[in-house]
């Protein structure tokens, strides 16, 4: 997304409908005061003989002899005393005097006399108005008090009239259109409108910044620095299109061809005849080079992000929560049953730790490499995560979100598993695939749950270890270690079945107002999409929650990591966990 | 001819207490709080009550009006501190305050209303809730921005 704006169509898109938004509010608003413009000339309206022009007044034309025949109220009426009825004669516009010209103040009537009952008012003369009397002007009576006359005094201040039908309805109809506007946009007000518009003004103000900046810094390495990575970035997209759709897909296709050079590093290279996974390796070494990823002492192979990469699971949805993981990694031994949320985890092997249990995440979420390249990264947020929040009673997280010093680790949580063969009438997908699970064929190939042969397991043609079925948890090789180096339990046998079985189902929505046996279902089951990086074919197949998290903890601290001696610079990153990067992430704002 | 300005101000009225009704129901649920869109709606309600107040010609003593908005701005401070923002699937979300709300929009319908009626003491007592509500959600909507602000990711 960062990069489309920044190649300006997306963001120059959503901009265009605010702009056009804006416009349609100000035609309003100049429309509105033309109208009222109309009327309300320059030259003060021409009242009709026996009335004089107040611009002051409610009425606009007060009558003259008004005091003869009673007084004037607040706006102007010229009105009896109280007691008194008013004998009203009607203006006469037919005989020689133009309306338009105290249009709109024309007054109806003129007051001629004032009476008592039981008298009553001349013939010519009518009790009211024709315009008082209209059922759609009901004054109430108390108006013409004279408490009424004193709180309008105080409250209107000086220079206040009544706003004429026109005025009234001038402001009735901006205020109404301008609400229902609000309304109109807040229909539109979705996440990604708004986000995208506050991004792009970020994005915006940034580049202006940062030309601001390059105008006045002399520092040339540090414009070398930047123009590196552009080319970087055209570089690998020229190379993604000169091999092939696979890799031109997305950056799966990458990590595939890297894990086929190690499967198949004493083979002939048929599929890779012209050199593009050095190709890869180089670029990824300079890449790394040119994004500088933070230095983390002790731990010499460390990265400050890792993403493995691969298919992801239910692309913004969420998988599990901080609290969630929790729940599965103490059931899966990972960690000590009294592990209190909050608490330190230990390092792993990317020099990164932090706390677990955090208010969030577990979402996947589809991001945009500097290339212009789609992926889907998660975040294991619940493992390693620095910083945290308030708590707030309802348990909805905290009121005040302040990540601090949070670390993002995102990893794939699922590696490709061989697609099942039964029921669904699809074919398998070739390459790397050729090893069948031990007891399922078709099983996919999850972390084991002691700590198997970490990292995506499905690469190497190792035969998945984990999962349901799968080999019982190896002695030698123990699970992640727990918080302040405590001794995890041994994992309990996985006791869901998490055999692929192709089907078509919507994804379970979230976790929220889940009963416990609706939530139980959903540790065991959720929808995970896989796409073979090859072929481009994709199909659904439920896995254990747990068995995503295990694989998640194993590509974290699997493998014999031990956190407390770390492993001097020699110990090889597993060759399965894909390519390393640090450059897309880093920012976790852009991003999460 | 003005009793039919009459008469559409009065559906004017009606129209806008509508909206109202339909903005509560798109507020009652928890929603993302985007900054832009908080500095949208706090600019929007400034300039449709002096909009509004402008076209009508509709006068509140100035007193009256400045001290109904520092107040509006009181409590609609204070109510944003209590809107509880939370992390939700990389969004930060809350729940607005249908309250202030209900008056902003309702005073609109109010306003409208007392227009109609030719008399400046029923204007400017329409108007005084206006201001009251337009002082809420202007300062509602700037302590959330701030506060949004402050919501890292």
């Amino acid at each position: 997304m960062a990069a489309d704006r920044r190649s300006g169509s997306s963001g120059v898109m959503k901009r265009t409908r605010l702009y056009w938004l804006m416009f349609g509010l100000t035609i309003i608003l100049i429309s509105s005061i033309w109208v009222q413009r109309t009327y309300a000339q320059d030259g003060a309206p021409v009242c009709p003989p026996g009335f004089y022009w107040d611009r002051l007044s409610g009425v606009g034309c007060v009558q003259e002899d008004c005091f003869a025949v009673g007084y004037l109220n607040y706006d102007g009426h010229c009105v009896c005393l109280e007691g008194y009825q008013g004998c009203y004669e009607p203006i006469n516009y037919d005989i020689g005097f133009d309306p338009n010209l105290c249009y709109p103040f024309c007054p109806y009537s003129k007051l001629i006399s004032c009476i008592q009952a039981p008298a009553v008012c001349p013939s010519f003369a009518a009790p009211l108005s024709a315009d008082e009397s209209s059922p759609w002007n009901f004054l109430p009576p108390f108006l013409d008090s004279e408490i009424a006359q004193n709180l309008s005094r105080v409250f209107t201040g000086p220079n206040a009239h009544a706003p004429t039908p026109r005025e009234a309805l001038t402001g009735a109809t901006v205020a109404t259109a301008l609400l229902g506007s609000w309304v109109a946009l807040d229909w539109l007000r979705d996440q990604e409108f708004w986000q995208d518009m506050w991004d792009g003004i970020q994005d915006d103000l940034r580049a202006q910044f940062n030309k601001l900046v390059a105008g006045t810094k002399l520092e040339v390495g540090k414009k070398v620095a930047e123009q590196e990575a552009p080319k970087l970035s055209d570089r690998l997209d020229a190379l993604a299109e000169k091999y092939g759709s696979a890799a031109s897909k997305d950056m799966m296709g990458l990590d595939k061809a890297d894990k086929k050079k190690d499967q198949k590093k004493d083979e002939k290279k048929v599929a890779d005849p012209d050199g593009f996974d050095e190709d890869v390796d180089k670029l990824a070494d300079e890449f790394l080079k040119v994004t500088d990823p933070p230095k983390i002492e002790n731990v010499p192979q460390a990265k400050a992000r890792r993403t493995v990469w691969g298919t992801l699971v239910n692309a913004k949805s969420k998988i599990f929560d901080g609290d969630e993981a929790m729940i599965i990694l103490k059931e899966l031994g990972k960690l000590d049953q009294n592990t209190p949320r909050d608490a330190k985890i230990p390092m792993t092997r990317e020099g990164l730790d932090g706390k677990i249990g955090t208010p969030d995440g577990g979402g996947a979420k589809e991001i945009v490499l500097p290339s212009g390249r789609k992926i889907i990264v998660t975040k294991i947020e619940a493992i390693g995560f620095e910083g945290g929040g308030k708590d707030v009673p309802d348990g909805h997280g905290p009121s005040e979100i302040d990540f601090g010093k949070g670390v993002v680790i995102t990893a794939q949580v699922a590696e490709l598993p061989e697609k099942p063969q039964a029921p669904a009438p699809k074919p398998a997908p070739s390459g790397g695939k050729s090893a069948p699970a031990p007891s399922q064929g078709s099983a996919p190939p999850s972390g084991g749950p002691s700590g198997q042969p970490s990292g995506p397991p499905s690469a190497g043609g190792q035969a998945p270890s984990g999962g349901p079925g799968g080999s019982p948890p190896a002695g030698d090789q123990a699970p992640g270690p727990g918080p302040s180096g405590q001794t995890p339990q041994p994992p309990p046998p996985p006791a869901d079945s998490d055999q692929g079985e192709v089907i078509e189902v919507p994804p379970p929505e979230g976790t929220g107002g889940k009963s416990p046996e609706e939530y139980e279902k959903w540790l065991n089951e959720t929808l995970v999409t896989y796409v073979d990086p090859e072929t481009g074919e994709s199909w659904k197949m439920r896995r254990s929650t747990r068995d995503l998290l295990e694989e998640a903890w194993d590509l974290l601290y699997g493998d014999g990591w031990d956190p407390n001696q770390p492993t001097p610079p020699d110990h090889p990153t597993p060759p399965d966990q894909g390519m390393i990067i640090s450059d897309e992430i880093d920012s976790p704002d852009e991003n999460f | 001819m003005d009793q039919l300005f009459r008469i559409l101000n009065y559906v004017c009225s009606g129209v806008a207490l509508i909206f109202t009704v339909l903005m509560l129901l798109s507020y009652r649920k928890e929603r993302p709080f985007q900054p832009l869109s908080l500095l949208f709606s706090a600019a929007l309600s400034l300039i449709m009550m002096f909009s509004f107040v402008w076209l009508t010609g509709a006068r509140l003593s100035i007193y009256i009006a400045v001290g109904l908005f520092v107040f509006g701005l009181l409590i609609g401070g204070l109510r944003a501190f209590f809107v509880k923002l939370y992390r939700r699937e990389d969004r930060v979300v809350g729940k607005y305050s249908l309250l202030s709300l209900l008056g902003w929009g309702g005073s609109y319908a109010l306003a409208i209303l007392m227009n109609s009626f030719d008399a400046a003491v029923l204007a400017s007592l329409g108007l005084a809730p206006l201001v009251l509500a337009t002082g809420t959600q202007v300062s509602m909507n700037g302590v959330l921005f701030v506060r949004r602000l402050f919501v890292r990711k």
